[in-house]
């Protein structure tokens, strides 16, 4: 009786501790979009030499991020073994880190440039979804960030963070840079 | 791993956060801030870009391609008044309303679209924000 009882504990306890990283995920995404909001959009900000114009330098930036976050995608399905006959070099989980990290940071620059100069708009469908979406990625970002380290988690956890990370991502990238290299073509 | 790890790329991520919107901060708030404080002393003296009100044409129609981008741009100057049309032909569509002065235009647009440029006889040029995007362009006189 006791061993019945014993097995689901840890599992509902382990689901328990997503309850305070998922609260201040949802506090990190409410509050940026509470800023875009509320802060009047400047139309400018710092500007990155090299490229034509903020938007092409958050569009490559947006794609850079993009990028590694597929990366990151790859290595966790070769290290969870789901990609049959490839074993994982020992170097993979640090990709994995390195490729999130890069991801994040790059990513960072273009949230604030969009938060500043244009905030969180709704005017049409492509800008909802993106204001949204970019809100929830910084959010969801958090949570997965602040889970990691915990121990005793049920094993579907970090797929769904990671799974949930890479879907927001690709829908933030679908309607910004997506949008801006199909508007004005691919350049710098 | 090292369990602190998230943890101090959360944080960096925020530094770098903070670096970009104050380094953002400056680059926006620097330029008016010397404005208000030198307007009362140079208001006549003021340097402008365009130092003949002579050539400035009372009513004016200029149109014109952006650089770097399929974007056209139309600008109407009627007395002290401006109005303005950007467009690509899909999905790229903005009216501006503002005011012509002095061989300075300013005009603005629907959710925070703003332009501002110089205009004289034979052409006006400046810059576009809009969809977050900016464009600059030189657009020549259309003389009928």
């Amino acid at each position: 009786m006791t061993t019945r009882m014993d097995v689901p504990a840890p599992s509902r306890q382990g689901a328990a501790k997503l309850v305070v990283p998922c609260l201040i995920g949802g506090l990190v995404a409410l509050s940026l979009g509470v800023y875009g909001r509320l802060h009047h959009p400047t139309g400018v900000a710092v500007s990155i030499a090299g490229f034509s114009s903020p938007g092409s330098v958050k569009a490559w930036l947006a794609t850079g991020a993009t990028v590694f976050a597929i990366i990151q995608v790859g290595s966790a399905l070769v290290m969870y073994g789901k990609i049959p006959h490839i074993a994982g070099p020992a170097w993979l989980p640090r990709l994995h880190r390195w490729s999130g990290r890069i991801a994040f940071l790059l990513a960072v620059p273009v949230a604030i440039h969009c938060l500043y100069a244009l905030g969180f708009q709704s005017y049409s469908t492509r800008v909802l979804i993106h204001s949204l979406l970019g809100c929830a990625f910084f959010g969801a970002f958090t949570v997965k960030m602040l889970i990691l380290p915990k121990r005793g988690l049920p094993g579907w956890v970090l797929p769904v963070a990671g799974a949930v990370l890479f879907t927001v991502l690709t829908g933030v990238w679908f309607t910004s840079a997506y949008w801006f290299f199909s508007t004005f073509g691919i350049k710098h | 791993m090292n369990r602190t790890m998230p943890i101090i790329t959360l944080l960096t991520g925020a530094a770098v956060g903070v670096a970009v919107l104050v380094a953002s901060m400056l680059a926006t708030a620097a330029p008016p801030a010397r404005t208000a404080a030198a307007a009362p002393a140079v208001t006549v003296t003021r340097p402008s870009p365009l130092p003949a009100p002579a050539s400035v044409p009372a009513r004016a129609h200029y149109s014109g391609e952006v650089n770097r981008a399929r974007v056209s741009v139309a600008i109407w100057v009627r007395g002290g008044h401006t109005s303005a049309y950007l467009c690509n032909g899909n999905v790229i569509e903005t009216w501006f309303k503002g005011t012509a002065f002095a061989g300075r235009l300013s005009a603005t647009g629907k959710h925070g679209a703003r332009l501002e440029a110089s205009y004289e006889a034979a052409s006006a040029a400046g810059y576009v924000i809009a969809d977050g995007i900016r464009y600059t362009f030189s657009a020549p006189r259309v003389l009928r």
